[in-house]
């Protein structure tokens, strides 16, 4: 047991990152206690980020699928279809505003989320597959977010496209050629035609599509995950988005067919997806190549940069003679690691066996605490040991 | 190993049970500490005594839910007057679930406990639910606890022997 405290807790927390990082997860600490101050703990929203951006998520798959049956994307009419759907289209200015506001909403919970799970230390060790798939969620929703911005097929959609096929050609200083073929490929061309949205268009919904794919893979280490949060953060957060987008419309801009504005101060960024159109305005396409490549390069391999990580160490350890198959184990793990293999009992009238799933066990310990047979165990903090150490300390 | 650990509890409950104060007079008192709701803090000394309150000993555990009940009758059973469980803020679990695992397995074992008249009061299991910056909270919780446990008359437990059956084999 001295052992394991000495080995495997959690680092100690001394150095100047450390310190900030303790004065982000007390003021995180903080927001959650000053809310479940006003309402239940149960409801907290800040206990149902990742629930909200699903909330979300589940909101701008059926608005784009409105969006889709009015859109035409080739460039000569699609802003007249997109102007049509807006002012034509009964409540159809609201649905394009939830669609937009909703894809906000989205990444801004996304981050938030993120920025959680990495200062309360839930990022590394058995929830490196979590992590990775949510990195992966994080860049696909990036991508379309982007693309979104680009069918609209206005003044603002020329720049942004400008500027990914700049940033797309700097590439070329690393590989030769590279930059060139993917702005072609995404252009369709050497300059955008009317091919060019119909691409834009598969990149929206490609990766939107994706983002099924790795909902799973981020819910597959869980056996009960928040999928959904309770009802009342789930009416919240669809009654936030359609108050905003009730109250703000979605801002009008001249056609791309037209030429530039003059004045391009006038044309809005949404910040949230398209900052690094603004970093272009005052950085080289490469440095905004480096700085998306660092960011996302350092998100991926943040898992396993700290030193110290629970895993493959204290994974629980069935005892097949004391297992009843009764389940309780099973039942109890949140991490889905414990299955009950049919027949592979010693005893023959017991049947089941608990069996125990090293990639996912989290070595918490709440199977030891759920078995009344003491069949299970984790190998480094003996359950004996535990009760010999409890009456040690009170003599 | 089961043989040695049973002789360690009988024996244990063979010492009469009238030394339920620590030496700084006030009640024994028993912690299970989640490692990761308040762990990394410098609020425990290494051998479990939390700081300035030398009656409290505390154990460090992976995690709330890791708390088997039968560890609680144990440590009633060799003159604590309270016990208590420190997990993360419930919903904030950094497993997730275990709080409120270890809160409804707590709730059905005390009420047990209670009704078999073993316990006088269902407050001498505390649970606390704390995130791993509130020291403040901690302190205050566990004074709170030692005043109303200093309140109730002493408690005296004696087991039943054997208490279960002896397990068929061991880690």
């Amino acid at each position: 047991m001295a052992g394991y405290t000495a080995d495997q807790a959690p680092t100690s927390r001394s150095g100047p990152f450390d310190r900030l990082a303790d004065g982000i997860h007390r003021g995180i600490v903080s927001v959650d206690k000053a809310i479940n101050k006003v309402i239940p703990e149960e409801f907290n929203p800040f206990y149902y980020l990742g629930g909200i951006t699903n909330v979300l998520w589940v909101l701008l798959v059926p608005t784009g699928i409105f969006l889709w049956f009015y859109y035409k994307p080739t460039t000569s009419e699609a802003f007249a279809s997109v102007d049509y759907l807006t002012n034509g289209v009964f409540f159809g200015n609201v649905i394009r505003a939830i669609h937009r506001y909703a894809g906000d909403g989205m990444i801004i919970m996304a981050v938030l989320h993120m920025v959680r799970n990495l200062f309360t230390d839930r990022y590394r060790g058995f929830r490196d597959v979590p992590w990775v798939s949510g990195v992966f969620l994080l860049l696909l929703t990036g991508v379309v977010g982007l693309t979104g911005y680009l069918l609209v097929w206005d003044q603002r959609a020329l720049v942004v496209t400008d500027a990914i096929v700049k940033v797309l050609l700097s590439l070329d200083l690393i590989i030769g050629g590279l930059g060139t073929f993917l702005a072609r490929a995404l252009l369709a061309g050497d300059s955008p035609n009317n091919l060019t949205l119909a691409r834009m268009f598969f990149l929206h919904v490609g990766p939107a599509v994706l983002i099924f794919f790795f909902l799973w893979v981020h819910y597959l280490r869980l056996h009960r995950p928040k999928i959904w949060p309770p009802a009342f953060v789930t009416l919240l957060t669809i009654g936030a988005v359609l108050l905003v987008a009730g109250l703000l419309p979605v801002e009008q801009s001249l056609p791309a067919t037209q030429p530039m504005m003059a004045d391009q101060a006038n044309i809005f960024y949404d910040v949230f997806y398209l900052w690094p159109v603004l970093l272009l305005q005052s950085a080289s396409p490469a440095v905004v190549l480096g700085v998306l490549a660092l960011i996302f390069g350092a998100l991926f391999v943040l898992p396993w940069l700290p030193q110290k990580t629970h895993r493959y160490v204290n994974v629980a350890a069935v005892i097949p003679e004391n297992c009843t198959g009764c389940q309780l184990c099973a039942i109890d793990c949140p991490f889905d690691a414990i299955v009950m293999v049919a027949g592979a009992n010693p005893d023959p009238k017991r049947n089941e066996l608990a069996v125990v799933n090293d990639d996912k066990c989290a070595e918490c310990g709440i199977c030891v605490g759920a078995c009344p047979f003491h069949a299970i165990n984790l190998p480094l903090m003996d359950e004996y040991a535990v009760r010999d150490k409890v009456v040690a300390l009170l003599q | 190993m089961s043989a040695v650990n049973e002789k360690i509890v009988t024996e244990n409950i063979a010492i009469p049970a009238a030394i339920n104060l620590a030496p700084n007079g006030k009640p024994k008192i028993i912690g299970f500490v989640c490692e990761w709701s308040l762990g990394r803090n410098d609020d425990i000394h290494e051998d479990g005594t939390v700081k300035g309150m030398d009656h409290i000993k505390t154990l460090k555990i992976p995690c709330s839910g890791f708390v088997k009940t039968e560890w609680v009758t144990v440590a009633f059973e060799n003159g604590a007057q309270g016990v208590f469980v420190l997990g993360c803020p419930l919903g904030d679990c950094h497993f997730n679930e275990g709080n409120f695992i270890i809160n409804e397995r707590l709730e059905q074992h005390v009420g047990r406990l209670t009704n078999r008249k073993i316990l006088d009061d269902k407050g001498r299991v505390a649970e606390l639910y704390l995130g791993a910056t509130e020291n403040g909270e901690f302190f205050g919780q566990l004074e709170d606890f030692t005043k109303y446990i200093a309140e109730l008359p002493p408690l005296v437990v004696q087991a039943k022997k054997p208490r279960a059956a002896a397990p068929k084999k061991e880690a």
